[in-house]
């Protein structure tokens, strides 16, 4: 009995670090996926172009049309990073928020909202300042939020993954018919509003990404904080209460964070949807349900899956394009569904 | 050994405007267990709801060590005073040594990193509960047993000198139920942990317990040693049960048996 009591810490202290090497060891994989997949996506296009362009263009050159294409790449690549790896890290964060496995930016409406406070500012208040864009998404992903959040939680049992689903959906289709009330009556607008709608980071100039880093960046610092929150969260509110935990304050500043990830993201790239839902559900099954660990995986899994859903997207149909929007709504609906029959939708 | 004074004075609270605790009066022991029984709807829950501060007292006051709990940071409150809800949920897939190390949440900053202390404290809680064994293991897969000493490791990490337990044996096998209050009984008696709990068992309960506290329409009714309190006339005017109490003959502690309508031949005897 006492040399099982002396020798057994440092067995728990073993078990710990060696599933902390593994997860590390997962975590530069990832990375190496995403490095690789950035130089991918600075290399392929759908114009080929020479090795020597592509080096030169990097350098910053611009003289030949190949030079002057691969530039036009970077500032997307960086986009699309920076806005796979807010969604991921947003889907993770409303997963744990609302204890919820169907929790995702898109299917909780979040981005439509966003999308439609775009759309309205631009239709009626003649917003065109990449700031008041992001400003006015911010709000439109808070609004959302808070309106799905509430009638979510309508009658008994409160806000249960199904019921918030629905009302997500609901909101999200609601929201999607609205942006095209508003747009109808404006063909001057139409056509812009209509390919950004789709969701996507091709025409991605640094212009239009330098404005959002702020915005991102105190996204991903308050979200990547409430690490611990979210576990607390997770075991239900009467535990984490117990543990000494401010359930709505924690609840509410987590969700701040995904909002302002959310709202940034749609402000440049449109409501890219699924992602948010599949990347969370991928990290669990590698590194498990501790935050800590799932919301850098989420950020970095969401950056390399978006990446990838853009490089695909140049690919498939050269010589023309497939918005990144479009591919993950195909990836992404048939793994909500297969999400939806395999577990029995239990709160997580 | 425990020094914290835990005390309701007055306390009223409830739901929606109504009300279900109406003006309870209770000093809990320190360092004892104290088992709180009751018919349904009689407040029982409700009272470790206000006790734990998870429900805002409508009139009166929960005071730990003499000051209000509802105005005593919740982390600083959270490192004294443990509470253990009825059937809580565990996230999917995680496993027993994640789900007991998240007790140590009260003890953390925000920037703390996780110390030889914690490891400590957690592995106490695994080895108390003889949960060792399982710590790689996800809690799904548990047994109800098994898994309840799971969630009283998770409180036991946290470190609390008072610990709040409602209904730890709902939903268990008869050999669960034991194994877990004995299993408190080892924590009262090692640690000197103050121990209350809501039980629906009165026989466990008079067993189990130091106090015995019965409660009826949002109050205490009797409170005492399970001589005391286990009485025929409570167990009447609590439950509406006629009864016989009798010796327990393998604990000497009263043991109720209740009176029905169907198969009392010994009735006269």
């Amino acid at each position: 009995m006492t040399s099982a009591s002396i020798k057994a810490p440092a067995r728990l202290h073993g078990m710990v670090a060696r599933s902390s090497r593994m997860r590390a060891l997962w975590l530069l994989a990832l990375v190496g996926v995403l490095a690789l997949l950035a130089a991918l996506s600075v290399t392929i296009g759908t114009r080929s172009v020479a090795w020597a362009d592509i080096m030169a263009a990097v350098r910053g050159g611009q003289e030949t049309i190949g030079q002057a294409a691969v530039a036009l790449r970077i500032p997307r690549t960086l986009l699309a990073v920076l806005s796979g790896a807010a969604l991921g890290l947003a889907g993770a964060i409303m997963q744990g928020v609302t204890r919820n496995p169907l929790a995702d930016p898109g299917i909780l409406g979040v981005n439509m909202g966003a999308s439609l406070a775009v759309v309205i500012g631009v239709a009626w208040f003649g917003i065109t300042s990449a700031q008041a864009y992001i400003w006015t998404a911010i709000a439109g992903a808070g609004g959302a939020a808070v309106f799905v959040y509430t009638i979510g939680s309508l009658g008994r049992g409160g806000a249960t993954p199904l019921k918030l689903a629905l009302a997500g959906a609901a909101t999200s289709v609601a929201f999607a018919s609205l942006v095209i009330a508003v747009v109808l009556p404006r063909g001057d607008i139409a056509g812009g509003i209509h390919a950004w709608q789709i969701g996507g980071v091709g025409g991605a100039t640094f212009e239009r990404v330098v404005p959002v880093l702020p915005f991102l960046g105190i996204g991903f610092v308050i979200s990547l904080l409430s690490a611990r929150k979210l576990n607390s969260l997770a075991l239900g509110d009467d535990v984490a209460a117990g543990l000494g935990e401010h359930v709505a304050a924690a609840r509410a500043v987590a969700s701040l964070g995904a909002i302002l990830l959310c709202g940034a993201t749609t402000a440049v790239c449109g409501p890219i949807g699924f992602l948010g839902l599949v990347v969370p559900h991928l990290c669990r099954t590698l590194i498990g349900v501790d935050h800590r660990w799932l919301l850098p995986f989420s950020a970095f899994g969401g950056a390399a899956l978006l990446l990838g859903a853009d490089i695909l997207g140049r690919i498939v149909a050269r010589p023309g394009e497939i918005d990144v929007g479009i591919i993950t709504a195909l990836i992404g609906a048939p793994f909500f569904i297969w999400i939806v029959r395999r577990q029995r939708v239990r709160e997580l | 050994m425990t020094d914290h004074s835990l005390v309701a004075t007055g306390l009223s609270a409830g739901y929606d405007g109504k009300e279900i605790l109406k003006g309870l009066d209770l000093t809990i022991p320190t360092g004892r267990i104290t088992v709180i029984v009751g018919a349904n709807a009689c407040g029982k829950s409700t009272f470790l709801r206000t006790l734990s501060r998870l429900l805002v007292p409508t009139k009166g006051h929960v005071l730990l060590d003499g000051r209000s709990i509802h105005r005593t940071p919740a982390r600083q409150l959270a490192r004294t005073l443990g509470l253990l809800p009825q059937a809580p949920i565990a996230p999917e897939g995680i496993t027993v040594a994640d789900l007991v190390s998240r007790g140590r949440h009260p003890h953390k900053s925000l920037f703390s990193r996780w110390t030889r202390k914690d490891d400590e404290a957690v592995d106490g809680a695994l080895t108390a509960t003889r949960t060792f064994d399982l710590a790689e293991r996800p809690v799904d897969e548990l047994s109800g047993g098994q898994r309840q000493r799971v969630w009283i490791a998770m409180a036991l990490a946290q470190e609390t000198e008072i610990l709040l337990l409602d209904e730890p044996t709902t939903f268990l096998d008869i050999n669960h139920q034991i194994e877990v209050l004995d299993l408190l009984t080892d924590l009262n008696r090692e640690r000197g942990t103050t121990v209350v709990m809501v039980l629906h068992d009165l026989n466990l309960a008079a067993r189990y317990a130091d106090v015995l506290v019965a409660m009826a329409g949002g109050r205490v009714h009797a409170f005492g040693t399970p001589e005391e309190v286990l009485t025929e006339g409570m167990v009447h005017d609590v439950f509406g049960l006629e009864s016989r109490i009798v010796e327990d003959p393998l604990s000497g502690r009263p043991m109720m048996l209740p009176i029905g309508r169907h198969r009392m031949a010994g009735i006269g005897r």
